[in-house]
């Protein structure tokens, strides 16, 4: 027992010194690496969205090591005219999707000397997006909604960047489409569009409905039910569903993570109105995941896609997808790896931006300010591949560091997702 | 332990804190220590101190409720929030000063305590702790439901500032946070030495008993229940200085275990026990955020998922071994090694 105690006393002060150790600046473990550029990362490996981060995190890190591997980013140093090199330094860290977590991780990165700040969840977003200005260090976030693009003042937030289509502009582009193409050729004269939607009673789940998205829907002729809340973890979804049935829905949208959609599918699917009752899921969970938890549930159903994600037929793609394979061999879940390619090219081409314009080393007003002089061919351009297409871009305000683009229309059919074609968002977080 | 010599000659000497220029020597450099940190440490340690010190006065307050008052609570986060949205509400859409929202966080936040608090004088052990649950529960569901809270967009509030004095560096808010913690610890700590103290001892060693000797069980269950939630809003008051920006899931139950985690780490119905439960714990979420990654780094084939699902595991872990081998938290342990170290070579 003495002896138990006596190896328990040394686990934890080895525990204090370790962290002492790897929080003390300047030491060894932190050591300096020549030309290298500082990234922290915080995500929620473990907890609710896991299984949506943990794909994120894992492209971000295969596609920063691949990178480095080739010689890391190549820039022409503008002071000195020589084609120079400098490695992506990753540093990542899990925040279990808890937001003080996320906190103490910014702080903590921060301290090491990061120029860009990546994080996934909403709370985190805000609890870290005063603390980025003010330390002047660019944050690149996942939870696109107006409260986190926006500062309280209702201006733009320029030390917030996000690569992809806010939640409701890709909800909105999926209006558009569901008003102009599907309506007319799957209705009768005179019979409307009833969508309602069933999420959870949290910021990530009711992120799809803005007032401008209740507009949009109006304008667009579609009547809109209501929304109707779910636990976060509930299997059986079939009262909120029938709630749906007797308002006379034809139409469930769902913004969650990919668990819930697969439930909700089942649920739709155990009451048997699968072929009256159609399920659109955003961008957050129409992944192949969802396709395999629904199983037969899935058919038919729809979802938009990040046009960036792996489903985008670009020939990178298809070599970072053995990269990722090379690195992790048991992972299957693709189509959120794409966004965590986006991610990281975006990443890329931000710092390449600010290496050839200020040299380095480069700090993090630097990256934002590169970031918001670019204009539509500068780093959003070079960090998506539908970009790289003329005529399919259209950037809002680049000065905003916000981005409006496509987004795939998904479907699934026999038990594989498919592209049905590329949709344009409407910005409506931007109005 | 007191050193060889120092004898307790009447009541007031048998209860002060510091009983001789070593402790009073030590207790200064300790405060000159804490105050000069800034100086000399570097940003990662101003801030791991910070957070400490939010885990710290959350814990000093579940402490009094719990390890003192025997009164299970498991919404402490809850409270935090509470507190949290009153001064940034008072501060951001009221414009009243940061020093005079402070204490009504901490004041409003006690007050639901005490609502929260109301069942304890029925029911306790799980039951209460049932209650204190379904706290956490109501109080996110009224922030998420109310316009002035911002609801589940959240709101935004400036950075503290004490008389013209906006408190917006690290700096700064270390000195803020470090300064309140430091009080509130000793108030703590006298609490415990006056008659309420006495009495919140005697609720929680044998209720039935106390009540015999003329203690009102019902009023002095409700008063741990307002300090330990007071103590909570104030946390919460300066968590959102810190951050400037307030979101119902800042607040989430996770935190609320976590405290109670911190408590039995560290040792319940001492004061050294939250403090050394808060540092170890947050000491041991910074190695988990750090090695983890650097683990998964060097074994790819664990993936970004596994690494990172050994961090709540080795939480546990600890938790685990603790209960098994040290119920009686750190605060216990310290106390032998002392008293060890001070009869050496004797036994005893």
């Amino acid at each position: 027992m003495k002896k138990f105690k006596f190896a328990l006393t040394v686990m934890v002060g080895l525990a204090v010194v370790l962290a002492l150790m790897f929080a003390l600046p300047g030491s060894a473990v932190e050591a300096k690496k020549a030309r290298s550029v500082k990234i922290g990362c915080s995500h929620g490996l473990t907890g609710a969205v896991a299984v949506a981060h943990t794909a994120y995190m894992e492209s971000m890190i295969s596609y920063f090591k691949d990178l480095n591997k080739r010689g890391g980013i190549k820039y022409k140093d503008p002071k000195t005219g020589h084609v120079e090199h400098a490695k992506i330094d990753f540093i990542w860290a899990d925040d279990g999707y808890v937001v003080d977590k996320c906190v103490a991780n910014y702080t903590r990165m921060k301290g090491q000397g990061i120029v860009l700040f990546i994080n996934g969840s909403v709370g985190g977003t805000l609890a870290c997006q005063k603390l980025c200005a003010r330390d002047k260090i660019p944050q690149l976030h996942a939870g696109n909604m107006k409260a986190s693009l926006y500062t309280a003042e209702g201006k733009p937030n320029k030390w917030v960047i996000t690569p992809s289509a806010a939640y409701t502009d890709s909800f909105g582009a999926f209006i558009g489409w569901l008003a102009s193409e599907w309506a007319p050729a799957n209705l009768r004269a005179g019979e409307k569009i009833k969508l309602g939607i069933i999420t959870s009673d949290c910021a990530f789940g009711k992120s799809l409905l803005e007032r401008s998205t209740e507009d949009y829907m109006e304008q667009k002729g579609i009547q809109y039910l209501g929304m109707i809340f779910a636990g976060m973890a509930d299997i059986d979804m079939t009262p909120q569903v029938k709630d749906m049935a007797d308002k006379g829905a034809n139409w469930i949208a769902c913004n969650h993570v990919t668990p819930f959609a697969s439930n909700l599918a089942k649920s739709i699917g155990r009451l048997g109105l699968q072929d009256t009752m159609h399920l659109f899921l955003n961008q957050a969970c129409y992944d192949d995941v969802y396709v395999e938890m629904a199983g037969v549930d899935a058919e038919g159903t729809w979802g938009v896609g990040f046009t960036g994600h792996i489903c985008d037929p670009d020939p990178f793609n298809d070599r970072m997808r053995e990269v990722i394979k090379a690195h992790y061999p048991r992972t299957t879940v693709f189509y959120q790896h794409g966004l965590g390619m986006m991610y990281a090219r975006s990443v890329e081409a931000a710092i390449t931006f600010a290496l050839e314009k200020h040299g380095y080393p480069i700090t993090g007003e630097n990256v934002a300010d590169a970031i918001r002089s670019a204009d539509g061919t500068g780093v959003w351009a070079r960090a998506t591949p539908r970009c790289l297409i003329p005529g399919s871009f259209d950037c809002s305000d680049p000065k905003d560091g916000v981005m409006i683009h496509d987004v795939a229309l998904l479907t699934c059919e026999k038990g594989k997702m498919k592209v049905v074609k590329f949709i344009h968002c409407p910005a409506l977080s931007y109005r | 332990m007191l050193p060889c010599g120092t004898y307790s000659c009447n009541y007031s000497e048998d209860m002060a804190v510091l009983r001789t220029r070593s402790h009073w020597v030590l207790l200064i450099a300790f405060l000159v220590l804490l105050a000069t940190v800034p100086m000399f440490a570097g940003y990662q340690w101003e801030n791991f101190i910070t957070l400490v010190c939010f885990f710290v006065i959350n814990a000093v307050g579940l402490n009094i409720l719990l390890g003192y008052t025997g009164q299970v609570a498991l919404g402490q986060a809850a409270f935090m929030a509470v507190g949290a949205y009153t001064s940034g509400i008072l501060t951001a859409k009221v414009g009243i000063p940061f020093m005079v929202a402070l204490p009504l966080a901490g004041l409003l936040a006690g007050a639901a305590g005490i609502i929260f608090g109301l069942p304890s004088v029925r029911v306790k052990g799980f039951y209460l702790a049932l209650v204190t649950l379904g706290a956490q529960f109501i109080i996110i569901y009224i922030i998420e439901h109310l316009e002035i809270t911002g609801g589940t967009d959240g709101m935004t509030c400036d950075f503290a500032s004490i008389g013209g004095l906006v408190l917006d560096t690290p700096t700064k808010i270390y000195w803020l946070v470090m300064a309140v913690t430091v009080i509130l610890v000793f108030l703590a700590m006298n609490l415990m030495r006056t008659r309420v103290g006495r009495a919140f001892i005697a609720v929680r060693d044998n209720d039935i008993a106390a009540e015999v000797l003329g203690v009102n069980i019902a009023r002095y269950k409700l008063l741990a229940f307002f300090i330990g939630c007071f103590y909570s809003g104030i946390a919460g008051a300066l968590w959102a200085h810190y951050t400037t920006s307030l979101h119902p899931s800042q607040f989430p139950l996770h935190n609320g275990i976590m405290y109670l985690g911190i408590i039995v780490v560290g040792g319940m119905g001492t004061m050294f026990g939250p403090i050394a439960g808060a540092i170890v714990m947050r000491g041991l979420d910074e190695v988990v955020m750090i090695a983890f990654p650097k683990l998964a780094e060097a074994l790819p084939s664990l993936g970004a998922n596994m690494a990172p699902a050994l961090g709540p595991m080795a939480f546990g872990l600890v938790f685990i071994l603790f209960l098994i081998f040290e119920p009686r938290g750190i605060a216990h342990g310290w106390r032998r090694l002392k008293s060890s170290i001070e009869n050496w070579p004797f036994a005893y």
